[in-house]
């Protein structure tokens, strides 16, 4: 029986994405005979790209403006590649007014600012993206045949609204009960030994460098319980370390899981053949 | 034992496009019938007994309730046609796109409302032209009579009625809106 472990980026793509990479993600999955989801990879999609679009939610309820939210995104863009997403916004932006029909002047004046395009623009983004959260949330247990390991620390509370914004909150584990990945990792040293040297041995990235100071920690002082973030940075390494070793890691990151999944003689495959 | 009366307050459920001196009064709107005990409960209520004809006054929901029905109607012949002619289903598919615009205009009616008629109008956009098959015309009227139904119809319903379309393979969401989803998560 082939099994599947599926990661942070496989959830996104099928939940949130509407291009073909959502195909290819739904597509791959069919070719397990059994595909299990880790609620590591819930509790990554909760506090990262679930919440990014409530954050965009929540800036068009705020600015009442499809521009001015989209102006916003790029102020706070941290993307290296700024300029690129300049750029993205600019054509997004010009994309949109294509739909001129949404807003004629005839609607105007029967319907007042209401049917002015900026408005509608930004209504228009602000539905789909509640959508989107509403039955993203709703299906995140039904992508796969199953969700395992289960975390007692982090509970799923359902996204809620408050005066016309969204929150997801919690997104943290409660760090009051403990991590409960923390007794499971100190039983793990001779794994975190060898995914530390991969560490070192890969390009530094920011990412790269959290992951190494958090097993550096657990390896130093195994009986210290993980932090919330220190849960977090983990990101990666988790589905190296607690996927089944007759599963095959599925994950669009194939660059950096690969060559931390051969440390530990496991298996990654993309859904896209190209990666 | 006292007849029930069952009290309808039509309220805009998004104060902040609820702006003109219509939608206003729009807010203040309310309809009060009664019902005998058989009837009190909220699915025997037809909406068509509570909106006999286009009220003189035209309201975003009164508005909503007529282009509704004109365009299910539409919808209902193309369904008829669709084996025989094709093109005529189509171009009455064509007439319910034409009618989109206004009918997300009345979108003060609520939330739920809003986000059905901007998904009905992303399926227009992202089959660029292409015609309906037969289940997604039947689909698009499935949303359309719950809308017409339930104009008050909440988010979480509103969404499933979304899932509907897609289940019949058809996207939703507006173009561009990759795009944004691709940027947010760079």
């Amino acid at each position: 029986m082939n099994k599947a472990f599926v990661d942070t980026t496989i959830l996104t793509d099928i939940l949130l994405k509407v291009s073909n990479k959502r195909t290819q993600a739904s597509e791959a999955l069919k070719k397990y005979d059994s595909t299990e989801l880790p609620l590591y990879a819930i509790k990554e999609f909760k506090a990262g790209p679930l919440r990014n679009m409530v954050w965009m939610y929540n800036k068009f309820h705020q600015t009442k403006s499809f521009e001015k939210a989209l102006r916003c995104l790029q102020t706070i863009s941290q993307s290296p590649k700024k300029y690129l997403t300049a750029t993205a916004i600019e054509s997004m932006v010009l994309g949109a007014h294509n739909i001129k029909n949404l807003s004629t002047q005839d609607l105007v004046d029967k319907y007042g600012p209401n049917a002015k395009l900026d408005f509608v623009l930004k209504d228009r983004f602000k539905y789909t993206i509640k959508t989107k959260v509403l039955v993203a949330w709703n299906k995140r247990r039904k992508v796969t045949s199953s969700v395992c390991q289960e975390l007692f620390c982090f509970k799923e509370r359902n996204p809620y609204e408050i005066d016309g914004q969204l929150f997801l909150d919690p997104m943290k584990c409660d760090e009051d009960e403990g991590c409960c990945l923390s007794l499971q990792l100190k039983d793990r040293l001779e794994d975190l030994v060898k995914i530390r040297e991969t560490l070192e041995s890969m390009p530094v990235k920011p990412e790269t460098q959290r992951r190494l100071r958090v097993i550096r920690g657990i390896i130093r002082k195994p009986k210290s319980l993980l932090t919330d973030k220190q849960c977090r940075d983990l990101g990666d390494i988790y589905f190296v370390l607690f996927s089944p070793k007759d599963s095959v890691i599925l994950t669009t990151n194939t660059s950096d899981f690969v060559p931390l999944a051969s440390s530990l003689s496991k298996r990654v495959e993309s859904p896209n053949p190209l990666d | 034992m006292a007849t029930p009366s069952l009290r309808l307050v039509y309220s805009a459920q998004n104060p902040e496009t609820a702006k003109s001196s219509e939608e206003q009064s729009f807010v203040h709107e309310e309809k009060i019938i009664t019902a005998s005990d058989s009837e009190s409960k909220r699915s025997l209520v037809n909406i068509d007994e509570i909106y006999r004809e286009q009220p003189l006054i035209p309201s975003p929901f009164g508005r909503a309730l007529f282009i509704l029905a004109e365009i299910i109607k539409k919808t209902d012949t193309a369904i008829e046609m669709y084996s025989t002619d094709a093109l005529g289903a189509d171009h009455l598919m064509q007439y319910v796109q034409s009618r989109l615009p206004e009918l997300f205009s009345c979108r003060s009616i609520g939330e739920g409302y809003g986000i059905s008629i901007n998904a009905m109008i992303g399926v227009y956009e992202n089959l660029e032209g292409n015609p309906f098959e037969l289940n997604q015309i039947e689909r698009i009227k499935q949303v359309l009579s719950k809308l017409r139904s339930e104009p008050l119809i909440d988010a979480e319903d509103a969404a499933i009625l979304i899932e509907l379309l897609e289940d019949a393979g058809l996207k939703v969401e507006p173009p561009a809106f990759d795009e944004l989803v691709e940027m947010l998560n760079e």
